[in-house]
């Protein structure tokens, strides 16, 4: 399984590279939005994790620039920053991302385990003959603007994807809910 | 008169000598008569006088009044036609340079946004007689907040429109805070948050996962924690800063020192991160030559810190460098770079609270930039040691100049 993480802060990229090698995920980095929009290119991943807060050109643009080209579309992109100010998660999700988590408020392993459930639904929508690249929605890691209060279930009832593509059978998945 | 009187009467062939008594009885009346008439016109000359000075006094002392207010102010007659701008609306009006005292509605309405016609909101007002009030008008580089409201007097017991006032108060300052507050917040939460995540992260994966980790990960993932602790307690130590500096609850430790010392021990320390970027770091010959400062010498060294720090992260293989001089009473402190420089519109912001210049959008920032309350904690810092800190120069491409002063040593005798 490939996955092409971009992400400008080190220590951000250095922990999801950490947890998705162990997870035997192929992995590659990038550090900016056009070397991310290269080696999609060039990598062609199963998965892109893309951060949103980046020098030059920000992720919502590497979102928009992807989902208009005809080779990358298809390519599930979930969205994750620690920005959860609604208006960018709105964008994102309209855009084309499959989902957007706030990083802060979600484990590696959890981040582990939503990209195989994300990846999982996608390959039984597929078999099922539905539009592998329909763009889901969802939101991992809070309500945005009141995160503290939020129960951690209102986030998960509002994220179909989430729910759904839980594989309750993979041992190495979801142990605990994505939201402290 | 009663020579007037007494020739008439001869011409009429009247014999006066006959008729003296009487018409002297008369004159006398007359004469009496036309004498009170003519002091009471002197006494009504003399109110009217008064009267009309004590008006143009009043009406100056309005005028005055209203040019002293902050508050713009324009009234319309009836028809509706400007008939008096006050000095602070023909500042607004005016803008930077301008120097016109009058216009018409609808050039007013060419100031003001394009999208928002005044001429048409006084007409509502004067038609509907209601008042209206709207609170943020853009006006050129201003931000306006406008109360139009209908005057009317009673004219035959009747309530009459006579015209309509238009206030204008001047809310930029608080307009542009209140938008420098929400980037602040939402840049500092980001902020705060990526070195959470990773402290969050890395440990969790370390208590989970701890024998799948090699020596060489385990390395890695404890100096970013360790990394992200230190920048959350710089972040924080900023926050702290701005707090104790406003509120004057820092207290400033002046010593006589020399600042050449100070900049070299910011060189040193900063030395690693200008190679990183291939940048040329140094102290200029002329920072020997200056006499000793007074100030406090650690929150001296926080600013040159700050400022070359700054000149740092927008500066690639190029130079940084570091000069004094000697003014008076002050010393100079110069931090030149040859960096990515400033626009124009972004030099007034620059010292501002929460604010960080160039920040167009702040999805695209560098995250590595911090709070940007740098600059505004340097400005409190040097102000509090009865200094100054100023942008000398800068131009896009070509680099900046920052400066700051502080106060020379007494010297001894």
């Amino acid at each position: 399984m490939k996955i092409l993480i971009v992400d400008d802060d080190p220590t951000m990229y250095r922990m999801y590279q950490t947890i998705f090698g162990m997870e035997s995920f192929q992995v590659e980095v990038a550090v900016d939005g056009d070397s991310g929009l290269e080696k999609a290119k060039s990598f062609l991943p199963d998965v892109i994790l893309l951060d949103i807060m980046m020098k030059t050109v920000n992720g919502l643009e590497v979102l928009k620039k992807l989902k208009a080209d005809n080779d990358l579309h298809a390519i599930p992109v979930v969205v994750l920053s620690n920005v959860s100010d609604v208006t960018v998660i709105n964008e994102a999700k309209a855009n084309g991302a499959a989902q957007f988590v706030i990083k802060s408020n979600t484990e590696p392993a959890d981040m582990v385990a939503l990209v195989r459930a994300l990846l999982a639904k996608l390959r039984t929508n597929a078999a099922a003959g539905g539009a592998p690249d329909v763009p889901a929605e969802g939101m991992v890691g809070g309500t945005p603007g009141n995160e503290e209060s939020a129960p951690a279930s209102t986030a998960a009832e509002e994220a179909p994807i989430t729910d759904a593509a839980v594989p309750e059978a993979d041992p190495d998945v979801m142990p605990q809910p994505p939201l402290q | 008169v009663q020579d007037l009187l007494r020739s008439q009467l001869e011409d009429a062939g009247v014999n006066v000598a006959e008729v003296s008594e009487p018409v002297a009885k008369l004159l006398s009346e007359v004469a009496k008569t036309y004498a009170s008439m003519q002091a009471e016109q002197a006494q009504s000359q003399k109110t009217i006088k008064l009267r009309s000075d004590q008006l143009i006094s009043s009406v100056g002392q309005a005028y005055s009044f209203l040019d002293q207010l902050h508050l713009g102010l324009v009234m319309c007659d009836v028809f509706p036609q400007v008939v008096l701008t006050n000095y602070a609306a023909q500042s607004m009006l005016n803008g930077k340079s301008g120097k016109k005292k009058s216009w018409t509605l609808e050039e007013m309405s060419g100031i003001i946004h394009q999208d928002w016609n005044l001429a048409d909101k006084v007409k509502t007002c004067l038609r509907e007689m209601l008042p209206m009030e709207f609170k943020e008008v853009p006006c050129g580089e201003l931000v306006l907040r406008l109360f139009i409201a209908p005057m009317s007097n009673k004219i035959n017991e009747v309530q009459q429109p006579i015209g309509v006032i238009i206030l204008m108060e001047n809310i930029t300052e608080q307009a542009v805070m209140a938008r420098s507050k929400d980037e602040f917040f939402f840049i500092a939460s980001h902020e705060l948050r990526t070195p959470l995540t990773a402290i969050r992260g890395n440990s969790s994966l370390i208590l989970e996962k701890r024998d799948k980790i090699s020596a060489d990960m385990m390395n890695g993932m404890l100096h970013d924690i360790h990394n992200s602790a230190v920048r959350l307690i710089d972040i924080v130590n900023d926050f702290l800063d701005v707090s104790a500096l406003e509120t004057g609850k820092i207290e400033m430790r002046t010593e006589d020192f020399e600042l050449g010392d100070v900049v070299e021990e910011v060189l040193r320390d900063l030395g690693s991160v200008a190679a990183d970027k291939g940048n040329k770091l140094s102290a200029d010959s002329s920072l020997a030559a200056l006499p000793l400062v007074i100030a406090d010498r650690q929150r001296t060294k926080q600013v040159i810190y700050n400022l070359v720090g700054n000149a740092l992260k927008f500066t690639e293989h190029g130079q940084v460098v570091v000069s004094g001089k000697s003014v008076g009473s002050l010393v100079q402190c110069f931090v030149q770079d040859t960096g990515q420089g400033m626009s124009k519109e972004s030099h007034r912001l620059l010292f501002r609270k929460f604010q960080q210049a160039g920040d167009t959008n702040l999805l695209s920032r560098d995250s590595t930039r911090g709070t940007g309350l740098g600059l505004y904690i340097s400005k409190l810092i040097v102000e509090q040691s009865g200094g100054t800190i100023r942008l000398e120069s800068s131009e896009p491409g070509k680099g900046s100049v920052f400066c700051f002063t502080l106060p020379v040593a007494h010297q001894p005798g």
